[in-house]
């Protein structure tokens, strides 16, 4: 497990990342999320909702509701075209600094 | 102790009370909270605790929430116009005083006069950190957001420009701080408002997420 404060600043980009291939809902991307970090990303469910939504406001993610087959209706979330400006943005970003950090780390070790 | 989904839902509801997306947020809340249950193995009350345990409990996601609305940009925009409103109605009130001669503003009048340009810049920098803040508030939607509450805000200002600039104020109203180049002045600065706010709006879009 990793420190929560380094996954905090993260989960807007790994989120945006999710919706990159697909849309999907809460419980899924959760899902996903967990999945392929072998559940090392646990990102706490309940601000995972907000932080969609903050998106949302932010014109990053679009939501939608689809009546599902059996059940009630779920409510999606898709990438914008600002939303995937801002994906290529802040991986940059991210890739930048994660390089620079372990190249610090190995000049050191 | 929350034994159930529909007691936690409950809880919820109660929390958010008056947030204006709380049909919603429930409605998705709920969704995934029968989705947990669905692929839970253990009894309501064990599975409804491990997901509290996962999600948070009720007072912490509705704090959550408290902060994030769709009502926000709204409320963005009239802080915005009132917040202008305020500085602007100051300013009149001073105004006002100076020419009825009423005690105390004449000499806060001539302490502020002696600023004038430090007041401009000032005001101008308001601005520009307005429109940074809605930048890493709003994110894209920032802009749009910003040029509204812009456009409403300074209505009053360009009212009082025009008609100082139109001589239908009588400019010894304004004499001691407004000569020409002042005037001048604050009628580009103020024509730069929004296209500068607008560009810190985008340097602050790049902290949103």
């Amino acid at each position: 497990m990793f420190d929560r404060e380094l996954l905090k600043g993260s989960t807007s980009l790994l989120v945006l990342q999710l919706l990159q291939e697909r849309p999907m809902y809460g419980y899924e991307i959760v899902q996903v999320l967990g999945d392929r970090s072998a559940h090392a990303l646990n990102v706490k469910e309940g601000t995972l909702y907000p932080a969609l939504h903050k998106l949302e406001i932010q014109g990053y993610v679009e939501s939608f509701w689809q009546q599902q087959d059996k059940g009630k209706p779920r409510k999606y979330y898709k990438l914008t075209a600002e939303g995937e400006s801002k994906l290529g943005e802040k991986t940059k970003e991210w890739t930048q600094f994660s390089n620079l950090i372990n190249s610090m780390l190995g000049k050191t070790t | 102790m929350i034994q159930s989904a529909e007691q936690y839902l409950e809880e919820l509801k109660k929390r958010l009370k008056r947030h204006p997306d709380k049909d919603e947020i429930l409605q998705e809340i709920a969704m995934h909270l029968e989705d947990e249950m669905a692929h839970s193995e253990i009894s309501e009350s064990q599975a409804i605790g491990q997901f509290t345990r996962k999600f948070g409990e009720p007072a912490q996601v509705a704090a959550a929430f408290g902060a994030v609305s769709s009502g926000q940009p709204n409320a963005a925009k009239r802080n915005i116009v009132y917040l202008n409103a305020v500085l602007f109605a100051l300013g009149l009130l001073l105004s006002v005083g100076v020419h009825m001669k009423w005690p105390y503003f004449s000499n806060t009048w001539m302490f502020l006069a002696g600023y004038s340009w430090f007041l401009l810049l000032g005001y101008s920098g308001l601005w520009l950190l307005i429109g940074f803040l809605f930048g890493k508030e709003f994110g894209a939607k920032g802009k749009i957001i910003l040029a509204g509450a812009l456009k409403l805000a300074l209505i009053p200002n360009l009212l009082l420009m025009a008609a100082a600039l139109f001589g239908l104020l009588s400019s010894s109203w304004f004499s001691l701080l407004l000569d020409n180049l002042f005037m001048i002045s604050c009628t580009m600065i103020t024509g730069l408002f929004l296209p500068a706010s607008i560009l810190c709006c985008r340097f602050g879009a790049r902290k949103a997420v």
